[in-house]
């Protein structure tokens, strides 16, 4: 239950990523909001990745 | 003084200052970053993500562990590889593992050395870059693509040929009579045998070449192949030669069962 929480974390962080940069690329100027959603979406992708860890399986 | 000027100004009065974009049809060059990275960054995201889901909905095709005793019928190479390993059909192993390879590797390697067409640069067009497409399409997808597709869906037990609604029958046999093309040709001698073969396959290259140069110069004329060179007409001539004579070894071997067209105690092709 651990690992697909793990996953849908780093899913979930993985699109805010994909979502920011699209973000970017149709709005003029607005890069803060990308860099925000850029630095939020590599956060939540992180906690997913610790959370995994890694030589269990 | 610019520097200064910056650090001086109050923060509220700073203004951001957009990337360049493109917005005429003379205005055609933008900057690489942020432009295309970023359009390329969003789609690795979407394979990332369509990779993770897949990984978690279906599980690797694994193996139980490997049986020394007990070998699988046929035994596969992993799926890229299939290709090389279908040509071992066709060729001595070292010519489909080593020569063949490594000509692929070297001639794509050479392109922009012999591409002078500077046609088709920042676009895509298949108007202007008509032979140069082709010859690639007919490399990769007759030459490779195909034989994966063939060495993967196509080849079963023993590394014969069963079609998709065939089932992989492990004791059927192919009773096939591979002979060698001067053998076919009546020749029994084993010396005269080599020799037809090696004359064939000397002829092949002389007379493809001569063939290349007369083709080039009616389609293109003699400046074309002035501004070409020499040398860059006899590296192509010879890659491209050689894609022809593995296409027509492999049809040999397939329609007339010919083994070999040249056979001496060393070299095989």
């Amino acid at each position: 239950m651990k690992f697909y929480l793990a996953k849908t974390l780093e899913l979930v962080g993985i699109t805010t990523v994909g979502f920011g940069l699209l973000y970017g690329l149709n709005h003029e100027g607005g890069l803060r909001v990308e860099l925000n959603l850029l630095i939020l979406g590599s956060a939540i992708f992180l906690v997913g990745r610790f959370m995994e860890g890694r030589g269990a399986a | 003084m610019a520097t200064s000027a910056v650090k001086n100004e109050p923060a509220a009065k700073r203004v951001e200052v957009t990337i360049q974009k493109a917005v005429g049809p003379g205005d055609d060059k933008v900057h690489t970053w942020p432009h295309l990275v970023r359009a390329e960054f969003i789609c690795a995201v979407l394979v990332m993500v369509g990779m993770i889901l897949w990984s978690l909905l279906i599980d690797a095709p694994l193996e139980e562990p490997a049986n020394p005793s007990r070998t699988p019928n046929p035994s596969k190479a992993p799926w890229y590889f299939l290709g090389l390993q279908e040509m071992l059909v066709f060729f001595d192993p070292w010519h489909a593992g080593v020569v063949l390879p490594s000509l692929i590797i070297v001639g794509l390697m050479v392109i922009p050395y012999i591409d002078i067409n500077p046609k088709g640069n920042g676009y895509y067009c298949f108007a202007d870059r008509k032979w140069e497409l082709l010859t690639f399409i007919f490399g990769f997808h007759i030459l490779w693509v195909s034989l994966i597709v063939i060495g993967t869906l196509l080849r079963g037990p023993g590394w014969n040929w069963f079609w998709p609604w065939q089932q992989w029958d492990p004791h059927k046999v192919e009773a096939l009579t591979n002979v060698n093309l001067p053998y076919l040709l009546g020749i029994r001698d084993y010396f005269w045998s080599a020799v037809f073969g090696l004359s064939l396959v000397i002829t092949f290259f002389i007379v493809g070449t001569v063939g290349m140069y007369a083709w080039v110069i009616w389609l293109k004329g003699p400046e074309f192949m002035q501004r070409w060179g020499m040398t860059r007409f006899m590296i192509t001539s010879f890659l491209f030669l050689n894609m022809m004579a593995t296409l027509i070894k492999m049809l040999l071997r397939h329609l007339l069962n010919v083994k070999y067209v040249m056979e001496t105690p060393w070299i095989n092709i």
